[in-house]
């Protein structure tokens, strides 16, 4: 009996459908169950990788516009104050160089002054020098309102002369 | 040449290997034995293949995964994502018990594939599974109108592949496996040492992976087909 098909075929769907249920249970059950959780462990780490990323470009992003404004706030105040520091220093210079005009105007005066008062002691000093000369060489004594007069007509032409 | 004769004869038929003494006797044929001694071998190497399993595998995990995600995406390439988890169990199991079966040859057994009687009754049940889900999915009105597709003129010719489908999944399989054993057996009967390797291995582990995959693949085209 070579082509024997007969009611012993159905020891094949009882075998076949028991090592169906023992290999679910052993095998393909527990196989695609762990292949499933790992890909969705996979996709999950990838999702959150990608939010992390995310995250921190988006506070790169914030941090580098704060640096931006820190350091144009930095230049703004380094401007402020070089800006204050040449006002402040024009402002001593124009000080000092008023504070040197008035001083100079000063001594200017007081020169004037000076000259002003030793003109008019050197006047004095003169004509009463040439009072006392004049009075030697003549050897009299003049006549103190005429001659005083006179002389006095005298040094005016001669201070004009002189001057 | 008689006598050569004689030997083949014996060689070739299915034997009962014993009798349950129930009823008067019910027989159980040797490639039933053989089943039962392949089922303990694949559960068994289930068993090893899958204890302990972690997230991070090791090496055992690895090759149980590859195994069982090669099937999967086997069938999810052919049946589809919306229907793959339910066949791939048992388009594996059989798969995995014909590879091992058609091999068995190797280790001096008879091939169960070589009883008339298990090759049928897979491609029964591939019948079974294949026009099972053909009226599941598309209820019983729908699965009849799939007779007339793609066009109405086809029906009696799909109608005849109910029958045919099955024949041939079981002729193929059995004629493959037997012609496999009757070559061998021959080829043992002439030199019993060393030639028989490389026949071997061309007929028990090349045609017989060969015959498996085929028998998986053809029932898996039919499936998609009555499915989709």
């Amino acid at each position: 009996m070579i082509l024997n098909l007969n009611a012993q075929i159905i020891w094949v769907f009882v075998n076949l459908l028991v090592l169906f249920l023992l290999m679910k249970k052993f095998l393909f059950g527990p196989v695609t169950k762990m292949l499933d959780e790992r890909a969705k462990d996979v996709s999950a780490t990838l999702d959150r990788a990608e939010s992390r990323l995310a995250e921190a470009e988006q506070s790169k992003a914030s941090s580098d516009e704060q640096l931006a404004q820190a350091q144009s706030e930095a230049a703004r105040i380094i401007a402020a104050a070089k800006q204050r520091g040449e006002r402040e220093y024009e402002r001593r210079v124009a000080e000092a160089e008023q504070a040197v005009q008035r001083l100079n105007a000063q001594a200017a005066q007081q020169r004037e002054a000076d000259r002003a008062a030793m003109l008019a002691d050197a006047k004095k000093q003169i004509a009463a020098l040439v009072l006392l000369t004049t009075a030697k060489v003549s050897q009299c004594r003049l006549d103190g309102e005429t001659d005083r007069s006179m002389l006095d007509s005298f040094l005016q032409e001669e201070a004009g002369d002189a001057l | 040449m008689e006598a050569i004769k004689a030997e083949l004869n014996a060689q070739l038929q299915t034997h009962t290997a014993f009798e349950i003494p129930l009823n008067g006797g019910i027989p159980v044929p040797e490639s039933v034995v053989v089943t039962w001694a392949i089922m303990l071998v694949l559960v068994l190497a289930a068993i090893w293949l899958t204890h302990g399993m972690r997230k991070r595998p090791g090496r055992r995990q690895m090759a149980a995964e590859m195994l069982v995600g090669f099937i999967n995406n086997f069938c999810r390439d052919s049946l589809g994502e919306a229907h793959w988890r339910t066949f791939a169990p048992y388009l594996g199991t059989v798969g995995l018990y014909l590879a091992v079966a058609n091999v068995s040859g190797l280790f001096g057994v008879a091939p169960p594939t070589k009883d008339l009687n298990v090759t049928a009754g897979l491609a029964v049940m591939s019948a079974v599974l294949i026009y099972g889900a053909q009226f599941r999915y598309h209820g019983l009105g729908g699965g009849l109108k799939k007779f007339g597709a793609p066009v109405a003129i086809v029906a009696p010719l799909n109608i005849m592949e109910i029958g045919i489908r099955p024949l041939s999944l079981c002729m193929r399989l059995f004629g493959n496996i037997f012609a496999g054993f009757v070559i061998m057996e021959l080829i043992k009967l002439a030199v019993p040492a060393i030639i028989p390797i490389p026949f071997s291995l061309y007929f028990d582990v090349f045609d017989g992976m060969i015959q498996a995959i085929v028998f998986v693949f053809l029932t898996t085209l039919f499936l998609a087909e009555s499915i989709e």
